[in-house]
């Protein structure tokens, strides 16, 4: 011993090297990874051949990247989930190469804002904290499940088998990955947009924009008042200052032709950034502003439309209530195909708008689906006269199969032409929008054969949080005008309110969706569905419609003929 | 209503053998089991500061027996077939159950992944099983969509996926003793169900299973059964 400790350097110097030198030649070189590369591999756990990465679990479960892959449990965002007692940490950028430190904020959103497995009480005192990863020791968690302190990771978490370049391109892309808060967000303030455009009902467009004003409003109030008195902090509300901003809104009306909307979109966002879009008024199809919000990665939260772009729809940025128009058709075809007396012959009119197309196109896939056997003409047509006499060809044929029209835009008209035509089909179906027309003046045989998609709750239904929503707006004085569409705007707000709570500083837009995909199933519903939920990826709160008829004596004056029909 | 006996029953010494034998240290207490048996409890989520090994595991599942009796209401499987549940329940075959759905992303994926590894291994322990995935997000799970979630997890003809109304589906949950606190799907836990016959109770187990502890169990379940005939 004494020997060695009067001799140390020769010897100590070798070991080092040698130590140096195997450390040097077994830790591989992961920089100048792909990008887009190592999102293929985070996302669909493919490697940068296009195969997928085959990896085990506990132990023994080996699955293939194509089963499941990064994106499936830390999410788009790299902020991890809780789900059913199972935490998944976060591995964003800033997260996963950075010490996780004691850190009072985080330690509260652990304890009280998720849910943690036993494990996790069990050592509530013993932070998760970790040295930061480098590229070297992430490979090594990666592959071999141990954490940057030599321990082991939790067994759930895959040991995947991948190669060095694919390591670097994953490295490169989790470098990226939530790596800036997202645009809209300043100092003091978070900027929010919502989408009205020029031919929407002017009512209707001012009652949505109303009840967001107030929001808004209500929402600066209790922000204002914690932020003056920083020290009184019940609920803990100091912890959090960092975390409030002033909401504050842009209304981006759109106006001309849709082509140009795009272009309008792009100009509002140059001017202003905004960290999300929420609820607005539309007319006409949401396609080209669900587009805009995809290129920009920008949340756009529950607009009130009924033709939400349903291609491509999940994980995409767009959030929606129900499939509108397009869903109303099927529900209908699927009713339609459960009745007892099937119609041998159904006769399809649809006027030549997007509102009467999108369905029409909808209800022909889903017979030829549902009723392959029975025909089904479909007919556009592009204005009343026209639709009058083809009512009146139909009158006068024997001829006594249904009808279904989609009446487009014009709604209030085509109504009043089809009430005044005599028809005596054994059916006629109708969509949602037309009721409260349909209310007033179709009688006898016409009220009796009318049916109509109701995507919506019955007005016999009862929803506690209804009355809490009735009862926030009158004390504000905010006239309700139109109900179900103010309802439904503080849903989208209770939502984006409820995903800036539990951001907290960490405002990244991928991260509000997540929180609002895991929220939308509790318990805000104001009543205007039977339920509204989301799931991991889900864009389409509410899945399903009733069918109804006209019955004055029931409470909202219908009355259901079918269970809540999911097509 | 489910009747539950909260647990107390044995695993065997095959289902001991078998966590022992993937285990990489003696750690694993399978041993302790006593003639009133014991609930086995989750100790996965915890980072161990046990060697670079991979195998190296605790049991991470609680393990009861009960009695549930599944409704009689009828399910829609991946092919759009109306299924009744009781019905098909009462066939005298093993049974595996799992409560999943397809958007699911924390622990589903891993569930079904253990079903999917494990489907030749049963075979090989004994044929003619069943396996049943159960949405709870039946409105998002249509037919279609659990069809491409049976081919994402390579399901062979024994295993069949199932989606339903709402309400039936709220009643099977029920009847299990699966339904989840708020009402919603987010804080669903990863339970499976097993039995051996039909007139064989119900293994509960509440966890993460290892495609070796699902043979275990399976195993066990099926001595168990046998042995009761004797």
């Amino acid at each position: 011993m004494h020997g060695f400790w009067r001799r140390p350097a020769p010897l100590f110097l070798t070991v080092c090297l040698l130590i140096y030198a195997i450390s040097t030649a077994t830790a591989a070189n992961f920089v100048d990874g792909d990008v887009d590369a190592g999102r293929t591999l985070y996302w669909y756990g493919l490697n940068h051949q296009g195969e997928p990465v085959t990896a085990t679990a506990q132990g023994d479960i080996k699955f293939s990247g194509t089963q499941f892959s990064c994106v499936s449990c830390h999410r788009p965002s790299g902020f991890g989930s809780s789900e059913g007692g199972h935490y998944v940490p976060p591995i964003s950028g800033p997260k996963i190469f950075s010490p996780a430190e004691a850190d009072r904020v985080e330690r509260f959103k652990e304890m009280f804002q998720e849910s943690q497995p036993s494990s996790f009480w069990a050592q509530v005192r013993e932070p998760r904290l970790r040295p930061a990863y480098d590229e070297n020791t992430l490979a090594r968690a990666l592959r071999d499940g141990i954490n940057p302190k030599g321990e082991q990771l939790n067994p759930v978490m895959p040991r995947y088998d991948i190669g060095d370049r694919d390591m670097a391109n994953l490295v490169a892309f989790m470098q990226t990955l939530s790596a800036d808060i997202d645009p809209g967000v300043e100092q003091s303030v978070i900027h929010f947009a919502t989408v009205i455009t020029e031919d929407a009902d002017e009512a209707a467009g001012d009652a949505v924009f109303q009840t967001i004003q107030t929001f808004f409003k209500w929402m600066n109030k209790d922000t204002e008042g914690d932020l003056d008195h920083p020290t009184f902090s019940p609920g803990y509300r100091s912890t959090f200052l960092d975390a409030y901003r002033r909401w504050e809104l842009h209304v981006w009306k759109l106006t001309g032709a849709p082509e140009t909307w795009p272009g309008q979109l792009a100009e509002y966002y140059l001017q202003q950034p905004v960290f999300a879009v929420v609820s607005g008024l539309t007319r006409g199809p949401w396609k080209r502003i669900g587009d805009f919000c995809d290129q920009q990665r920008l949340p756009c939260l529950f607009p009130n439309s009924e033709l939400p772009r349903l291609s491509d729809v999940e994980y995409g940025y767009s959030l929606y209530f129900s499939g509108g128009l397009a869903l109303e058709a099927s529900a209908l075809a699927s009713y339609i195909s459960q009745l007892p007396q099937r119609p041998e012959q159904l006769t399809q009119l649809w006027h030549s708008d997007p509102y009467g197309e999108v369905p029409a196109k909808a209800f022909a896939r889903a017979m030829a689906e549902l009723m392959p056997e029975t025909v089904v003409e479909s007919q556009a047509y592009s204005d009343v006269d026209e639709l009058h006499a083809t009512l009146a060809r139909m009158a006068a044929s024997s001829n006594k199969g249904g009808l279904v029209l989609w009446p487009g835009e014009n709604i209030a008209t085509t109504i009043h032409t089809l009430a005044q035509s005599g028809l005596r089909a054994s059916l006629i179906a109708l969509p949602s929008n037309a009721l409260s027309a349909a209310k007033n003046v179709f009688v006898d045989v016409m009220r009796e054969r009318a049916v109509f998609a109701h995507p919506y709750e019955l007005p016999s239904r009862y929803h506690p949080r209804k009355f809490r929503v009735r009862a926030w707006m009158h004390s504000r004085r905010l006239k309700v005008t139109h109900p179900r569409l103010q309802y439904q705007t503080y849903y989208a707000l209770t939502l984006l309110q409820y995903g800036l709570v539990h951001l907290l500083s960490d405002f990244h837009r991928d991260y509000l969706i997540e929180l609002i995909e895991h929220e939308a199933e509790n318990r805000l519903n104001p009543g205007t569905h039977p339920s509204l939920a989301l799931g991991p990826g889900q864009r389409i709160a509410s899945k399903g419609a009733y069918v109804v008829a006209i019955d004055p004596g029931e409470k909202g004056g219908i009355k259901a003929l079918s269970d809540w029909i999911v097509p | 209503m489910a009747r539950t006996r909260q647990s107390q029953v044995s695993h065997t010494a095959a289902l001991a053998a078998l966590l022992v034998a993937v285990s990489f240290v003696g750690s694993i207490n399978a041993g302790q089991r006593s003639d009133g048996g014991h609930i086995h409890h989750a100790a996965h989520d915890n980072p161990t500061s046990q060697a670079a090994n991979g195998q190296a595991k605790m049991p991470s599942y609680t393990r009861t027996v009960g009695d549930y009796a599944p409704p009689t209401v009828n399910l829609t499987d991946s092919q759009g077939s109306e299924v009744t549940l009781s019905e098909l329940l009462s066939h005298d075959q093993p049974i595996l159950m799992q409560f999943i759905f397809t958007s699911c992303a924390t622990i589903c994926p891993l569930m079904s992944a253990t079903f999917a590894r494990g489907q030749s291994a049963l075979t090989a322990t004994r044929d003619g099983y069943r396996m049943l995935s159960i949405s709870i997000d039946p409105e998002y799970d249509t037919p279609k969509r659990l069809a491409a979630y049976a081919k994402k997890n390579r399901a062979g003809d024994h295993w069949t996926f199932l989606t339903g109304s709402q309400d039936d589906i709220g009643q099977v949950m029920r009847a299990f003793n699966v339904l989840y606190q708020s009402d919603n799907k987010m804080y669903h836990r990863p339970y499976t169900f097993l039995r051996a016959r039909s007139d064989s109770p119900w293994i509960r187990i509440d966890g993460f299973l290892t495609v070796s502890e699902l043979v275990a169990e399976y195993s066990e379940a099926l001595h168990s059964a046998n042995a009761s005939l004797n």
